[in-house]
């Protein structure tokens, strides 16, 4: 029944997130200065354009969260500097909607996996204030939506405990279903998706993920989850590689655990990330919907010192436009111009036609010319 | 009217149609209310309609049937804009996962054409999926277009201008070649007013469809022929799955080749004769 949702409602995924239209987060960028605060663009925010709100994390070299002065963050679209209209603070964040998704496939039962996993997720919720919405879909083979987005924390915890493990894995087909939950959505959406194992049952693709994400515009960060024999090469078909590709594409972080600490640190962490980003909201210099893609850059400038920027990220959003929008309508003169125009290519074959037949045939003028005489005699 | 003029008359009058959508949605823009899905519906279903207009107006005003034209016209405006409201949103939604750029618009403007296609081929005389063909690939060629004028010459206006034109000829033209190609009966018209005009009878052709009347009138048939020498209501054409049988239902009677009938089975190339006017059938391309 999931299945057939999801399908049906992956069209629908896309209309309906053009209510709270939202831009492209493709491939980050990151500053390879080598500094130790780096900043992440995690979500740009579209749906009031040409007002745009543009979510950044910083964080140091582990990953937890740190305050900077708001004037060192350095904001440009299409290269040009953009004064904000507004930027707040750590802390000032709106309210979160956060989906935690959970690999409850099979091998989750080994090893206590699946204990580490429910520990982790609800110290995510314990720790969420009390405006943030969070929700839980678990996978395997299927998918299920066990608990909607709520801010009741004593329901979460509940649904939480009660999760068993089973079957196989099809996260990338969960992954849609949890952009479609939050895709209408307005405020900061995150998506923090769990697993143990490799994919090997979704009909969805990494890149389908991606392109669905495009318009609903939220971050998705990846855990990964394995066993103490991880270091040894051991990694129990974990793929690493395609959860930290997903994570960079999706504006947000990837990260594993071997055991139940570090994956209780890990959501942890992850939450106050979310709760420190920085909410950047400035009205763009070109207003249209034109349907172009434009840059944004967030550059962390280093007071202390005059070199370059300490940080820096770019990311790409779109205003809509497929039919583009334009500064002012053609002149009057211009319309008839072009509609004259086409008038005449209608009228050209009946033309042509007239003047063959009278080229061919030159004596049917003669006889008109003749009959008209009289017509003017008889005026006169 | 021969087969390339058809399609040439169509190509125009879609290029007008595409012309008055260009300079509507210049009017009104994209951000006349905060909602863009609106926004997107309500521009859609005026370039849908406008479009939809100028293609009913091509299969009316060439059989010079002014009835069939505005009967036409009102049909094909209305699925058009049905068909723009319904597909822009889409389209605009697939431009967006598809990063934009020349990809992303011309995928999106062929699903946009597509739904305009989908929604006029209804009124073109074959089956939809055709006119869904032809609007996709108009789509795509004028999505195209746009992105290619608005790089060379960096003026969004000329480009969108140059893309809905060719979005509408493209239809058109498509709409009218594929219902050529791929048409698999029709009649064509030997003599009289309307020599060389030809009835696409496609959508007649089911045993359990509807069956085409052959008249003089405008109000009571399908297929008319302004031919004083033949009755309002002539013959029947009716729909067999593989073939037709044709019925004559006048007193003047109706004719293939020579011999007066009362009800046939039609073959490939039999010619009938109503009146003054005289019609070849046609099987297959």
């Amino acid at each position: 029944m999931r299945k057939h949702i999801h399908k049906l409602g992956h069209l629908g995924l896309t209309i309906i997130s053009l209510v709270a239209l939202t831009g492209f987060l493709p491939a980050q960028e990151n500053d390879p200065t080598g500094s130790e605060t780096s900043v992440q663009i995690t979500q740009v925010d579209t749906s009031q354009f040409p007002q745009v709100t543009v979510y950044v994390s910083t964080t140091d070299i582990n990953g937890e969260p740190v305050g900077v002065p708001a004037s060192q963050l350095k904001l440009e679209e299409n290269g040009v500097a953009i004064n904000p209209d507004s930027v707040s603070g750590v802390g000032e964040v709106g309210p979160l909607s956060t989906l935690l998704v959970i690999d409850i496939s099979g091998s989750m039962n080994s090893l206590g996996k699946l204990v580490a996993a429910k520990e982790a997720a609800k110290a995510y919720v314990n720790q969420s204030r009390p405006n943030d919405a969070t929700g839980l879909l678990t996978f395997n083979t299927q998918y299920n939506y066990v608990q909607a987005l709520t801010t009741d924390n004593q329901a979460l915890v509940e649904a939480i405990d009660g999760l068993t493990a089973y079957d196989d894995t099809a996260m990338y087909d969960a992954l849609m279903y949890a952009v479609e939950i939050l895709a209408p959505l307005s405020g900061r959406k995150a998506i923090i998706v769990l697993t143990d194992g490799m994919d090997n049952r979704s009909n969805a693709a990494p890149a389908d993920v991606i392109s669905s994400i495009s318009p609903a515009g939220l971050s998705i960060s990846t855990v990964g989850l394995g066993d103490p024999r991880h270091s040894e090469g051991n990694l129990r078909g974990l793929d690493e590689a395609s959860l930290k590709e997903l994570a960079d594409r999706a504006g947000g972080v990837y990260g594993y655990a071997e055991n139940a600490e570090g994956l209780r640190d890990l959501y942890e962490r992850y939450g106050r990330a979310l709760q420190s980003e920085y909410v950047l909201t400035y009205t763009s210099p070109s207003t249209l919907r034109d349907g172009v893609n434009r840059s944004l850059t967030v550059s962390l400038s280093d007071e202390s010192s005059a070199a370059a920027a300490a940080g820096l990220e770019s990311t790409t959003y779109n205003p809509g436009g497929l039919v583009p929008e334009v500064a002012q309508p053609a002149s009057w003169a211009l319309f008839f111009t072009l509609l004259a125009g086409l008038v005449l290519l209608l009228a050209l074959p009946a033309i042509l036609g007239k003047a063959i037949s009278l080229i061919r045939d030159p004596q049917k003028t003669k006889v008109k010319f003749t009959e008209q005489q009289p017509k003017i005699k008889l005026k006169n | 009217m021969s087969r390339l003029m058809r399609i040439y008359y169509y190509a125009v009058l879609g290029a007008i149609g595409g012309l008055i959508g260009w300079q509507t949605s210049n009017l009104i823009g994209l951000s006349f209310t905060v909602n863009l899905l609106l926004n997107e519906v309500i521009v859609g279903a005026l370039i849908g309609l406008s479009i939809g207009v100028l293609i009913g107006l091509a299969e009316g005003s060439l059989t010079r049937n002014p009835m069939q034209a505005v009967k036409t016209c009102l049909i094909s405006g209305g699925l058009g804009t049905v068909g723009g409201a319904i597909g822009l949103p889409i389209a605009e939604g697939l431009f967006q996962m598809l990063g934009g750029e020349i990809i992303g618009r011309a995928i999106g403007w062929g699903i946009f054409g597509l739904f305009i296609g989908l929604a006029d081929g209804i009124t073109g005389g074959s089956q939809m999926w055709k006119g869904a063909l032809g609007g996709m690939l108009g789509g795509l060629l004028g999505g195209v277009l746009l992105e290619s004028s608005r790089r060379l010459l960096v003026d969004s206006l000329m480009g969108k201008a140059a893309g809905l034109i060719l979005l509408g000829a493209s239809l058109g033209a498509f709409i009218a070649l594929i219902i050529y190609l791929l048409s698999r009966a029709w009649l064509e018209v030997k003599s009289g007013k309307l020599k060389g005009t030809e009835f696409i009878l496609d959508k007649f052709m089911k045993v359990n469809g509807p069956s085409a009347f052959i008249g003089s009138s405008a109000l009571k048939s399908d297929i008319v022929l302004p031919d004083p020498d033949i009755a309002p209501q002539h013959a029947l054409l009716k729909g067999a799955d593989s073939h037709f049988n044709l019925k004559d239902i006048s007193r003047e009677g109706t004719y293939i080749n020579n011999r007066r009938i009362e009800q046939t089975k039609l073959k490939n190339r039999s010619t009938i004769k109503m009146g003054n006017t005289e019609l070849v059938y046609h099987e297959k391309r």
